[in-house]
């Protein structure tokens, strides 16, 4: 008995005595970065902008501190020697990359949050519509939490499909995925306001265009990547007495859509993108909504206005040489024997992708 | 209170399944894919399915002598010397993969969460357990085994909300058999590297002999199916996740798919995870150490006196100071691929020569003593 207390005794003197001896980091040295933006200089330099959270009393502030350097591990220890204790970017939620840096090739930027294991890999990702610093200084005079505030931002443009879901971790598979583009989230000032603005294309690795948030919102739906929410306005007359009876605004109910590659010949790939939707009415000044033929009348309008939306959207991703869809992807997976004739890199922009939309009116809210 | 006396096959089920999942679960994924690409899944198949054939093999041989273990019929096969030398043999190969499992969950545990922790503290929290263990009975063993494989569960679980929750893509998976069968083939070698464990069946046939012959090779095709599945299961998931060009640099996808997840609660699953996988590590050098303590134990049968638990001890602490040896990835990389070449040996040639010889000269348990 008295040995196995002996024991015991020892083992408990062992489990207070090494206790994280090497590796503990007490949350009392760090200072914790909430998000941070990156931005390249005119001389080709990276520029960190890191928000800190800190105290002054009970009530928390904000502390801006920048870095230069040639990588963005040189631009940590640069601010690692500006702060007081150690800079801790681990619980880091947003990141926001600078229009200029994100045309470049962005892995090389982010590689380090790849490699290190303490870095988040969840965290948000969004790109500044002009220069990142800017965004985060104006929202540190306005805002007290600006993570929070960015983050909700892109949350519920997430909610509403206007964003695609993305972190830090997914865009990397698909930057590794030679079949596959992605979107992220716009950032931008506007009347000193930080507003969605919709989305940058990326190719490979880099930022090749932008989307205007319809746009994006219709791109999400066509790739069913719909979320709680999609809302769309139509224009479906200009000869009103009043300007706003020219409208109808819908949100979309259902939508499923459908990849199929219908032509596989490598010199004329013919892709069909089919969509059948529900259409749920939520703005119609014009009323009238009880008529079969006016709500027949206005689905015909809204699926032709969708149609042409989507022709020009696609036209936009296939200048841009983005592979938002996937279809390379589809090639590789079911179609190997077409994949490798053909110089995706050369032949995307020239195939041909058409969008078939299906739509019905099938809400139209408590009154007609 | 009621103590079990006798043990039961589903036990044996659970020391193989302990014993095959150890370090090479979290990269598993990586070196298969690194050989037959989108087909890793089929390479996995493929390798459970070559190692059921070796754990009939063994059971073949472990059925002419029920009672008698691996080291006493190797003695009646080849005779007392040569005996005893293949014993010895299985003596320093059990010492080399436990050093071989203590350097490799050393440098995971390294790499992903004790970054400035050195090297010989890792190693010594994880050779303790063990040897406390490895000296106990097949009983104790056993015992502890069943309770921990329920973390194994947990592993599947969080890999399934990982399946949920991530944007995967299962067109990643096609085209199905476009690897070719040579590299599916090179794919299921390397699966086997990190199933090996079903060796173990020729110590612990004796022990449970009294089941009859039947229910140990249930027990053994049981044990390699829940293994093959699991293993399979997170190979899919990895495959699903990671694009084919993201997965070639990563070297613990398992882990790293973990690692994307963002639970309110927990910041940093993947350290929840390693910790998990961190008790399957020890199961799996508790069996090699037990591995060592019953070769030792035959080979200085003579010396009345040597107590079991001393034997763990010292083959222990050899294989600790092994382990802590090579101080470079290369030298680690040597030491893997003799001791990967060492087990064909240990796992097929002499199980093989000594079932040929056994049938060749008519040996069988009882008749030659």
């Amino acid at each position: 008995m008295n040995k196995k207390l002996l024991a015991a005794a020892a083992l408990l003197f062992l489990q207070v005595s090494l206790t994280g001896c090497w590796d503990q980091r007490l949350l009392k040295n760090g200072r914790l970065v909430y998000s941070s933006s990156f931005d390249s200089t005119e001389n080709g330099n990276i520029l960190t902008t890191a928000i800190i959270r800190d105290f002054q009393g009970e009530f928390p502030t904000n502390v801006e501190i920048q870095g230069e350097g040639r990588t963005i591990r040189e631009t940590r220890m640069k601010m690692d020697r500006k702060v007081s204790g150690n800079f801790e970017p681990s619980k880091n939620r947003v990141f926001l990359l600078g229009e200029d840096l994100a045309r470049k090739d962005i892995y090389q930027f982010l590689d380090v949050f790849y490699r290190d294991p303490a870095s988040s890999i969840s965290s948000k990702i969004a790109i500044a519509d002009g220069f990142g610093g800017d965004i985060l200084s104006k929202l540190s005079q306005k805002n007290i939490l600006i993570s929070e505030y960015l983050l909700e931002q892109i949350n519920s443009s997430e909610d509403s499909t206007e964003v695609d879901e993305h972190n830090l971790q997914t865009i990397c598979t698909i930057m590794f995925d030679e079949g596959k583009d992605f979107i992220l989230p716009l950032i931008g000032l506007e009347n000193e306001e930080v507003v969605m603005k919709g989305n940058a294309i990326f190719h490979k690795h880099s930022m090749v265009g932008k989307l205007t948030v319809p746009q994006s919102t219709l791109y999400l739906i066509l790739a069913n990547k719909k979320s709680k929410r999609a809302r769309f306005v139509t224009k479906i007359d200009s000869s009103n007495n009043l300007p706003l009876d020219d409208y109808v605004a819908y949100t979309i109910t259902n939508p499923e859509s459908k990849m199929k590659i219908i032509s596989d010949s490598p010199q004329n790939i013919k892709v069909e993108i089919r969509l059948t939707a529900g259409i749920s009415i939520g703005e119609f000044p014009a009323d009238q909504l009880a008529e079969e033929k006016t709500l027949k009348k206005i689905n015909k309008k809204i699926e032709n206005d969708l149609t042409k939306k989507s022709e020009q959207l696609i036209e936009t991703i296939q200048a841009a040489n983005a592979d938002l869809f996937g279809i390379g992807r589809e090639l590789i997976a079911f179609h190997p024997k077409t994949w490798e004739k053909v110089k995706w890199e050369e032949d995307y922009p020239e195939i041909t992708i058409i969008p078939k939309i299906e739509t019905e009116i099938v809400g139209k809210g408590i009154i007609d | 209170m009621n103590k079990q006396t006798r043990l039961t096959s589903v036990q044996l089920t659970f020391f193989i399944i302990q014993t095959q999942i150890g370090v090479g679960v979290l990269g598993l994924p990586f070196n298969v894919y690194s050989a037959s690409k989108a087909d890793a899944w089929i390479s996995i198949l493929i390798a459970g399915g070559i190692i059921q054939i070796i754990i009939a093999l063994l059971w073949l041989l472990g059925k002419r002598f029920p009672s008698k273990s691996l080291f006493e019929y190797s003695k009646l096969v080849l005779g007392k010397f040569a005996g005893t030398f293949i014993n010895s043999g299985y003596l320093i190969y059990g010492v080399l993969v436990s050093s071989l499992i203590l350097m490799y969950s050393t440098a995971i545990i390294k790499s992903w969460a004790l970054i400035l922790t050195p090297e010989w503290v890792i190693m010594l929290l994880l050779i303790t357990p063990a040897v406390l263990l490895g000296k106990e009975k097949v009983m104790e063993i056993c015992n502890v085994y069943v309770i921990v494989s329920g973390l194994i569960f947990l592993l599947i679980i969080v890999s399934i909300i990982v399946l949920f929750t991530y944007p995967v893509d299962w067109r990643y998976l096609f085209p199905v058999g476009a690897s070719g069968g040579i590299a599916m083939l090179k794919g299921a070698k390397e699966a086997y590297f990190s199933m090996l464990g079903f060796e173990l069946l020729l110590i612990l046939y004796p022990h449970f002999n009294h089941n009859g012959g039947r229910s140990i090779i249930k027990a053994a095709s049981t044990a390699n199916l829940t293994v093959t599945l699991v293993y399979l299961f997170l190979t899919v998931v990895c495959l699903v996740t990671f694009s084919p060009a993201e997965i070639k640099i990563i070297p613990q996808p398992v882990l790293y798919y973990v690692k994307s997840l963002y639970l309110q609660i927990i910041e940093r699953v993947d350290l929840l995870f390693a910790s998990l996988w961190i008790v399957n590590v020890i199961t799996s050098l508790t069996s090699y150490l037990f591995l060592c303590t019953e070769s030792c134990r035959y080979i200085f049968e003579r010396f009345k006196k040597l107590k079991r638990g001393f034997c763990t001890v010292f083959w222990g602490i050899l294989g600790y100071i092994i382990a802590l040896l090579p101080s470079k990835e290369s030298e680690m990389e040597m030491f893997n691929k003799w001791v990967i070449s060492g087990s064909y040996v240990f796992v097929l040639i002499i199980p093989i020569l000594l079932l040929g010889m056994a049938i060749l000269f008519k040996i069988k348990e009882g008749e030659s003593t």
